[in-house]
């Protein structure tokens, strides 16, 4: 048996059992071989073309698992459907959770794909292979989303690092996103709001001085190169160079305004969400954001009751903020968890892990506004419609990106590789 | 005073069950379901027979109380309706039913001494009090910042306490519409990550109305609470605190309910981690347990029987948790139940109930 878990009968997405290149066509996939020869040129291709359109990514992480019922696809007064109510949206007919006042009044504006069907119902095997897309195993390690976007679309004219990620706890640079990239395309986490340790500029150093400095290291690691793997010191002075603009906005890290932490939520989502929305402002190409404590094995609806709320209040903060601005034109919008949980109910009145059928919302460049989609039955257990695996999203993000998934490839060290899983293919109900 | 007890029937619906109320006469056991309706078990018959549900409520019906005297029950359910029904009746209709009492969930409902008034609490952060025989609002009480968890009664004064989600428990002053003091229960609470956790979990007086004791946790963390399970006492006069007493490790977690025996003796449950559950009979003047049993799963509720001798603890089953799909035979997604243990008095040899 494959690492996929015996498919639910009633969830049987039909690319699971045809490949990206069945689908294509022998012919096609002669081509595909043959743009795997290409594929040093048509990636840098890709990245001038993203870089000229300056799409970007707000991928709001909810670590441990948001409960589908509690949130996206309630099913009150049945036989799991826990305590709360549901509520009517801005699109008739269409109902959320009442814990989700805010939401429901921008939900014309989201793309909601209710019959997610995915294989880990672990967190160490869900987080990374949902955060990688679950491609097929090629024998290397596929980059995190966000890695991919800072690899195929590279960093904005900013300058700023492509890939941020706003989260709770400590920052630092994470390379372990990267994968096979290579550690260049990691994530620059910025943790609790602060700033990378030792990133803004000793008052003692002033700019003359900072600047000689530079120029000797940037002979140091000529030097230090010339004998080490080319990746090593590419991955340094990228790091360096992008690390230097943030240095040069150190208004990102200032204290936001008190009527923008009201409309967000003083809460460390809200704090989060504000400093990603101002990243996003100031040009980052792919900004994560992350709340944890999601994982309600115990107490799930006390936890939801007061989780939910604070989820509600800083995702449409920033949703009708980016859409006031006009970034939605240009900014992707994702908010998704490893994956959902557990119609039934255990004895700590909490849910378990459940990827058996929940919940993807989206929004943005790409996406066409108010499309509901998939299904789950009456008691919510199981997905009724063309169920979707994360691979269909990896295919439908990239496309909603400008990228054409079924025909860009990494090259890694001469391999062409697929952006995403070749069984899978876009969402097409989803794309504008 | 022989204190052990042993299993004597385990009455199960078809549904999860929040709690488990006796009939004034013992013959009846009562409780709210997980899925809108009130079930009855017929204890005069050898196998429990459950008798017809009393249905008109919606998703969690947690909040149930019996008259003092009469063969009345009020039920407050998730979606803010209480109903009051005789629960002696075949199929039993409402009294009266009041489909918006509260914007939401109703965590708790609870009589007044005589009857003639009862008090409600819930999501929307507010308390209530209706008349018993109409359904009619007398009072809307606002001053909490929080879901209000619970509400009590004096025994004898009459005066009503309401505890909430962040371990403020309010003593009103009901001609004012206004707190008229407070207990501090705080130690019940934790701000966790996004999470608000814990809060009071329930409410008992002492028989002679003197102490005012108070069930919760102590929490660690948030998203799989865990916390050491605890009892806080408090003077009624004062309303200082007289007792903090452990009634486990974090993996026990919550006190879920606490009730005073005829003979004396407090006793708790607690519910924690999936599977792990227990029942103590306390002595508020010893620091062991008088008797406990730890291999009852996720304790929630305690009754005693009118005769003082049968105790009924609500339950779940042992392995009902587990992350990802678990179907029967026929591929049928399996959900949870909730046995109601029933106790008598062990007199002849000591052995504790099966899980």
């Amino acid at each position: 048996m494959s690492s996929h878990q015996a498919p639910n009968p009633l969830c049987k997405p039909v690319e699971h059992t045809l490949s990206r290149r069945h689908l294509l066509g022998a012919g096609a996939a002669a081509s595909a071989i043959g743009l795997g020869g290409l594929g040093g040129l048509v990636q840098p291709l890709v990245a001038e073309q993203m870089q000229q359109k300056e799409k970007q990514v707000l991928f709001i992480w909810i670590d441990g698992g948001m409960s589908q019922l509690e949130s996206w696809d309630p099913k009150p007064n049945t036989h799991f459907g826990g305590p709360f109510r549901s509520i009517a949206t801005s699109i008739p007919g269409v109902h959320i959770s009442e814990l989700m006042p805010k939401t429901s009044r921008i939900m014309h504006k989201l793309a909601l794909d209710r019959g997610v069907c995915t294989f880990d119902n672990s967190h160490s095997a869900g987080v990374p292979r949902i955060n990688r897309g679950d491609p097929k195993d090629r024998g290397v390690i596929y980059p995190y989303f966000g890695s991919a976007v800072a690899n195929l679309m590279g960093p904005s004219d900013s300058g700023l690092p492509p890939y941020v990620w706003v989260k709770p706890g400590s920052g630092g640079f994470k390379y372990q996103d990267a994968g096979f990239l290579g550690p260049k395309y990691g994530a620059l986490a910025i943790g609790e709001g602060e700033p990378p340790p030792n990133i803004l500029l000793p008052e003692s150093v002033d700019t003359q001085q900072n600047d000689d400095r530079n120029s000797l290291r940037k002979f140091a690691n000529q030097q230090y190169s010339k004998t080490r793997p080319a990746t090593f010191s590419e991955a340094q002075n990228f790091v360096f160079d992008t690390a230097h603009a943030l240095m040069k906005r150190r208004s990102l890290f200032n204290e936001p305004a008190p009527k923008d932490i009201a409309r967000y939520g003083d809460t460390p989502l809200g704090r989060d969400m504000l400093i990603g929305r101002k990243m996003l402002e100031a040009g980052v190409r792919f900004v994560k954001v992350n709340s944890y404590g999601w994982d309600t094995h115990g107490d799930n609806f006390n936890a939801h009751a007061s989780l939910m709320p604070r989820f509600d209040q800083a995702f449409t903060a920033v949703v009708e903020d980016l859409d006031e601005r006009g970034m939605l034109e240009h900014v992707l919008v994702i908010a998704m968890s490893e994956f959902g949980r557990t119609p039934r109910i255990n004895g700590h009145i909490g849910r378990d892990h459940w990827p058996e059928a929940w919940s993807i919302a989206m929004t943005g460049t790409g996406i066409k506004q108010g499309a509901i989609i998939g299904e789950t039955n009456t008691e919510g257990t199981w997905v009724t419609s063309e169920a979707h695996d994360i691979g269909h999203f990896f295919h439908t993000w990239f496309n909603a990106l400008g990228i054409d998934s079924e025909h860009t490839e990494y090259i890694n060290e001469g391999q062409p590789l697929p952006i995403a899983n070749d069984d899978c293919s876009p969402i097409q109900e989803l794309l504008a | 005073m022989d204190i052990k007890y042993k299993p004597i029937a385990a009455p199960v619906a078809d549904r999860q069950l929040f709690n488990a109320r006796f009939s004034h006469d013992g013959n009846m056991l009562l409780a709210g379901s997980y899925q809108g309706d009130i079930r009855r078990f017929d204890l005069t018959t050898e196998e429990n027979k459950e008798l017809a549900v009393i249905t008109g409520h919606n998703a969690w019906v947690q909040a149930l109380a019996l008259h003092p005297t009469e063969n009345l029950i009020l039920s407050g359910d998730s979606w803010g309706t209480l109903q009051l029904h005789d629960f002696t009746q075949e199929t039993p209709t409402p009294i009266w039913a009041i489909e918006d009492a509260h914007d939401g969930w109703i965590r708790s409902v609870a009589f007044s001494k005589t009857g003639d008034c009862f008090a409600t609490a819930g999501l929307d952060q507010t308390v209530r009090i209706f008349q018993t025989k109409n359904g009619k609002q007398k009072h809307e009480l606002s001053g909490h910042d929080a879901d209000v968890y619970h509400v009590l009664f004096h025994p004898e004064s009459d005066e009503l306490l309401s505890a909430d989600a962040l371990g403020r428990i309010i003593q009103w002053n009901l001609k004012e519409k206004a707190p008229a003091r407070e207990f501090d229960a705080s130690e019940t609470f934790l701000a966790h990550r996004l999470q608000d956790v814990g809060g009071v979990q329930c409410m008992t007086f002492s028989p002679d109305g003197q102490s005012l004791y108070v069930g919760g946790t102590r929490p660690k963390n948030g998203a799989t609470v865990q916390g050491v399970p605890i009892i806080l006492g408090f003077s009624w006069d004062t309303a200082e605190r007289t007792l903090l007493r452990e009634l486990g490790s974090t993996a026990d977690c919550y006190c879920e309910d606490l009730k005073f025996h005829p003979d004396g003796f407090l006793i708790a449950v607690s519910s924690g981690t999936p599977g792990t559950g227990k029942l103590q009979f306390i002595d508020l003047e010893q620091e062991e347990p008088l008797w406990m049993v730890s291999n009852l799963s996720n304790c929630h509720a305690i009754d005693v029987h009118p005769d003082g001798k049968t105790i009924a603890i609500t339950t779940t089953v042992r392995g009902s948790n587990g992350n990802g799909r678990k179907v029967d035979a026929d591929g049928n997604y399996i959900g949870n139940t909730s046995p109601i243990q029933l106790l008598s008095p062990d007199i002849p040899e000591s052995d504790s109930p099966a899980s």
